[in-house]
């Protein structure tokens, strides 16, 4: 049964068991913080979120047996407790504005600042620190303090994190997160009073795979990301919502971009898919392809062509080989490119042979937490067993590899978003045999050299799509930065090769135009758009469940 | 007025040597009230103490029998029970329990025997203060003794009883004498107090229903169960009765502890068993009850000592560690000693807490070495103001009240005279009693910020 009370004499509902300061978030109230974190357990130290509780008043006293009533207890007397520890009750009043309340932060705020380094200009955290937005909202506007400030150590607590203790504010996040979801424990507070900072222990390095998460929590600029140090003021950074396609966990981040190159990767809060974590192997993804390697140029023959001319003779190419037709994915492209795929080979022939690259799986991870990290480094696996069939998936490049080392296909096209997956040996051998190999591929591999018609593709970060992670939830990637040269994405590509065809394409859709199209194909998409799938994603249809939301 | 003549209970015997064997205990017929409390119903027991009226030695002056009360029925929260014995004896000027635990330790351990059967536990812990080697190794080998006496062990004095007691040594933080970080440090975490509620008495340790009590408070549990409630309540007041051990340091000429009856007068507390003042010189100011109680003036010196007498003197008992003072005590630097321990001690964990205690000695150190600042003691008073019931526990409060006492004229208006100390040092930007030279060099400010102090 929901619990109701009221904030600032608004009336609001919670949960039995849920404490005031979540439910005043949720319903708006300005409650500053800086220990809370709702995917840690509480710990109540930085004192910040005190409010005024007034407990609901007793229940009236009974009548005594002889009929005398007792006199009534006396009313509640309001005191001054943290929101984020103080469960929530019936008929509770708090008050989140008082005097007693305003002057308790403005002391709060002043202790938190009076060792603070305020070396705002030269930290990372400065435009997204909680300390510059309570201090502003809730600070003094002068010093009191006449003493001298004692600076704490500044060092490297692992590869990729390093601690500027005078800035620590001691909220523990960091410590509570590696004890309750990376499980590793290496960080913890050394030293007493105002000597307080945390630190990791001799010889045991803070390198666990979900390290970085450490800099996130961090509600200052103590733990700071080595790989954004120093890289980029974050109020010039443009924010956008997309996917991480690292492993099948589909984990949701927020891309930082300045000037078309991405500065960083934070993970964005999804209780469905990755809570509010991400690992470090995906947050430095982004690093992972240089620009400088990237194929920007469409070619044919080997010699450098428009990319119009190269979509032209490509059709021209496909179109002619007749039956002779078989088609190569990878499970890193989005659906829709996997659908526009299937849908172009089976024009050409409808019996081609399709197969999948998919990249080597790593190890599977599980942290204490519930994080995981899957052995499937390929995003869209999902997707391509829904609109390719399991069975295209499970068999991988073989199926193809096999029909072209019995010389049944003479002309082959590959369309990967992958960076460069190692062909097979097996297929290795076939593609001696391919008389025609047309290629939508983003960085030189063994295949790309092979190609006679390449068509330079894009990065998942530099297109519309969507994936499907191993929880079969349909999750939407965004174009972050522009392509590069001639780079287009697959999905538009393979429109324009439509658009070859004798009768015509439909023109050049957008990805919810491709994705509504694919819904009204594949059963597991199912009347989905884009819109309903939303920034945090929705699962694949059952067959027995119904969309959500008619269109 | 003459003192009534009073018979020692709890260190009858703590002062005849060898009194830490078990041999000595038991020729004086101890056990004796283990074997009593054995045979008498937990709920028996609770109520007994509950009616002697006796209230919790640590500090804050609990009633003992109605904490007990609080541990939930087996029903309602299964699983073990736990007694912890709070020996972490830590507040400065304080130093009863040493004496039980050095002096008669088997005492200590039959209060636990007692206790343990009242509440219904089967295992406790003597948390002692890391500092106390040579009470830990004493404790060590009155357990020892007691397991090969059947004392503790799975049959207690013979009955179906079972008892484990463990000695535990804390690694010398003082905040570890609050109950809840106790508990935190026993679990083997780093000394943070936790959120109450949940109290101990239902979330303790390991999460269980759990006791702690100091060891004064113990051993007042045997000599309750043998002479029964009535004559427990017949000594000291009746409000807040039973035996006590003073401690009093500081200046007076015999430093040391004394058991009398609750409701002792300062002055006989000093006068009559200290031997007066030290140098015969005039009195300036009392600590009451361990560093952290507010100071008293020298005309409070007939208040008796009690929980509920010092409340009406807005000071408290807290652990009977009397601090005597005479005039050769300057204020500040009193305070500022007192306040650099807090400071050194703060666990860090709340804010207020962590960085008001620095501040506080930091602003301290200033006024005494000469560096006084005329708002100083108007923002001492906000700090102090910020920090008191705005933490998890109350060592802010601890750390603010001895400077409020001093400098809060409005609600402590009878200490004016340490205010008006502190006063002169800010006015004449010294230590007019010389006790410091005037050192203190004002951090160089450029462009509004701070530079590290230039040393000369």
């Amino acid at each position: 049964m929901p619990i109701t009370f009221t904030i600032d004499g608004r009336q609001v509902t919670g949960e039995r068991g849920e404490t005031v300061l979540p439910v005043a978030i949720r319903n708006g109230f300005e409650v500053p913080y800086f220990c809370y974190h709702p995917g840690l357990s509480l710990s109540g130290n930085c004192r910040m979120c005190l409010v005024r509780v007034t407990p609901p008043p007793p229940p009236p006293p009974k009548p005594a047996p002889d009929g005398s009533v007792p006199p009534a207890p006396p009313p509640p007397r309001p005191m001054l407790v943290i929101g984020c520890m103080t469960q929530i009750a019936d008929g509770m009043v708090v008050e989140t504005g008082t005097p007693d309340v305003l002057k308790a932060r403005q002391g709060v705020m002043e202790f938190e600042l009076i060792n603070h380094p305020l070396d705002c200009p030269t930290c990372d955290q400065a435009g997204e620190c909680y300390l510059q937005n309570h201090s502003y909202d809730h600070g003094r506007s002068h010093g009191r303090f006449y003493e001298e400030r004692h600076m704490k150590h500044t060092k490297a607590l692992g590869p990729n994190i390093s601690l500027w203790g005078s800035r620590c504010i001691v909220c523990t996040r960091c410590v509570r997160f590696t004890d309750e979801i990376s499980g590793t424990g290496e960080i913890c507070v050394v030293n007493r009073g105002d000597h307080s900072v945390v630190d990791v222990f001799p010889g045991r390095p803070l390198d666990n795979p979900l390290s970085m998460c450490t800099e996130d929590v961090c509600p200052v600029g103590a733990l700071i990301s080595e790989d954004f140090k120093f890289q980029a003021r974050v109020w010039f950074t443009k924010t956008e919502k997309t996917l991480c396609a690292s492993c099948s966990a589909g984990c949701n981040v927020d891309a930082d971009t300045v000037r078309e190159g991405i500065v960083r990767l934070k993970p964005r809060e999804n209780t469905d898919v990755n809570d509010w974590w991400m690992c470090d192997g995906g947050r430095l993804s982004y690093k992972s392809q240089p620009a400088a390697a990237r194929l920007i140029q469409a070619r044919v023959d080997g010699k450098p062509a428009t990319r119009a001319e190269a979509v032209r003779e490509a059709w021209s190419r496909l179109s002619a080989a007749g039956g002779g037709i078989a088609g190569l994915a990878s499970l890193w492209n989005t659906n829709e490119e996997l659908f526009l795929f299937r849908r172009l080979l089976r024009i050409l022939s409808p019996d081609a042979d399709l197969g999948v690259l998919e990249q080597a799986p790593g190890p599977r991870q599980q942290f204490k937490g519930g994080f995981v990290i899957q052995a499937d480094r390929n995003p869209n696996r999902g997707g391509a067993r829904e609109i390719l069939g399991g069975s295209a998936v499970e068999a991988g490049a073989s199926a193809v590899a096999r029909a072209v080392a019995l010389g049944k296909v003479s002309t082959l096209l590959v369309i990967n978003a992958a960076p460069a997956p190692a062909p097979s040996p097996e297929l290795d051998a076939a593609l001696e045999k391919v008389r025609t190999l047309v290629m939508i591929d983003v960085l030189p591999s063994p295949l790309s050299k092979r190609a006679h018609i390449l068509l330079p593709g894009t990065m998942h970060w530099e297109q519309d799509g969507t994936f499907v992670n191993a929880d079969g939830r349909v999750q939407r990637i965004r174009p972050v930065v522009t392509a590069p040269g001639d780079a287009l994405p697959a999905m538009d590509i393979l429109q324009e090769l439509f658009n070859q065809h004798p009768p015509g394409g439909s023109g050049l859709l957008s990805g919810d135009g491709v994705f509504r199209q694919l819904g009204a194909d594949v059963a597991a998409f199912r009347e989905m758009t884009y819109r309903e799938v939303g920034d945090r994603g929705i699962p694949l249809r059952t067959a027995a469940a119904e969309p959500a939301v008619r269109s | 007025m003459p003192l009534p003549p009073y018979e020692p209970v709890l260190l009858r015997h703590a002062n005849q040597p060898g009194m830490h064997t078990l041999e000595a205990y038991l020729s004086h017929g101890g056990y004796g009230a283990a074997r009593k409390a054995l045979a008498m119903k937990p709920a028996e027991l609770i109520q007994l103490v509950k009616d002697s009226g006796l209230r919790g030695r640590g500090g804050a002056g609990f009633p003992t029998g109605l904490k007990w009360s609080f541990v939930p029925p087996p029903d309602r929260v299964p699983g073990p029970r736990y007694l912890c014995v709070n020996a972490d004896e830590s507040e400065p000027g304080t130093f009863k329990d040493r004496y039980i635990m050095e002096g008669d330790p088997h005492l200590l351990l039959e209060g636990i025997v007692i206790t343990c059967r009242a509440i219904g536990a089967n295992v406790a812990y003597i948390y002692i203060r890391g500092e106390f080697a040579l009470g830990a190794k004493i404790l060590e080998r009155a357990v020892e003794e007691a397991y090969r006496h059947g004392a503790l062990g799975q049959s207690v004095l013979g009955t179906d009883f079972r008892l484990d007691v463990t000695v535990h040594r804390g690694a010398g933080a003082y905040i570890c004498g609050e109950e809840t970080s106790l508990l935190t440090s026993l679990e083997g975490n780093r000394g943070y107090p936790r959120i109450k509620p949940p109290f101990p008495a239902v979330v303790g340790a390991f999460g269980q229903p759990t006791i702690i009590n100091n060891v004064e408070t113990l051993a007042n549990v045997p000599p309750i169960v043998e002479r029964g409630a009535a004559w427990f309540k017949s000594i000291g007041p009746a409000d807040d009765p039973g035996p006590k051990i003073y401690c009093v340091s500081g200046h007076v000429k015999k430093p040391g502890y004394v058991e009398h009856a609750m409701g002792l007068p300062l002055r006989a507390l000093i006068h009559d068993f200290a031997g007066g003042i030290l140098d015969d010189r005039p009195l300036k100011a009392i600590i009451p009850g361990g560093s952290s109680s507010q100071w008293l003036t020298p005309d409070k010196i007939d208040t008796p000592l009690g929980f509920e007498s010092l409340k009406k003197v807005r000071t408290m008992f807290g652990s009977a560690g009397t601090i005597v003072m005479n005039d050769s005590v300057c204020v500040v630097d009193a305070l500022w000693n007192i306040l650099r321990f807090y400071a050194h001690e703060s666990c860090g964990q709340c804010t207020p807490c962590r960085e008001g205690s620095g501040w506080l000695a930091k602003i301290f150190e200033r006024i005494e070495l000469g560096g006084g600042r005329e708002d100083d003691i108007a923002n001492v008073l906000d700090i102090c103001d910020n920090m008191r019931g705005k933490t998890i526990c109350v060592f802010s409060d601890a750390t603010a009240m001895p400077v409020q006492s001093v400098l809060d004229v409005k609600n402590y208006p009878d200490n004016g005279a340490f205010r008006a100390e502190v006063e002169e040092h800010i006015r004449r930007k010294c230590c007019p009693m010389g006790k410091h030279k005037p050192t203190h060099v004002a951090p160089v400010r450029q462009h509004g910020r701070i530079s590290p102090r230039l040393v000369v």
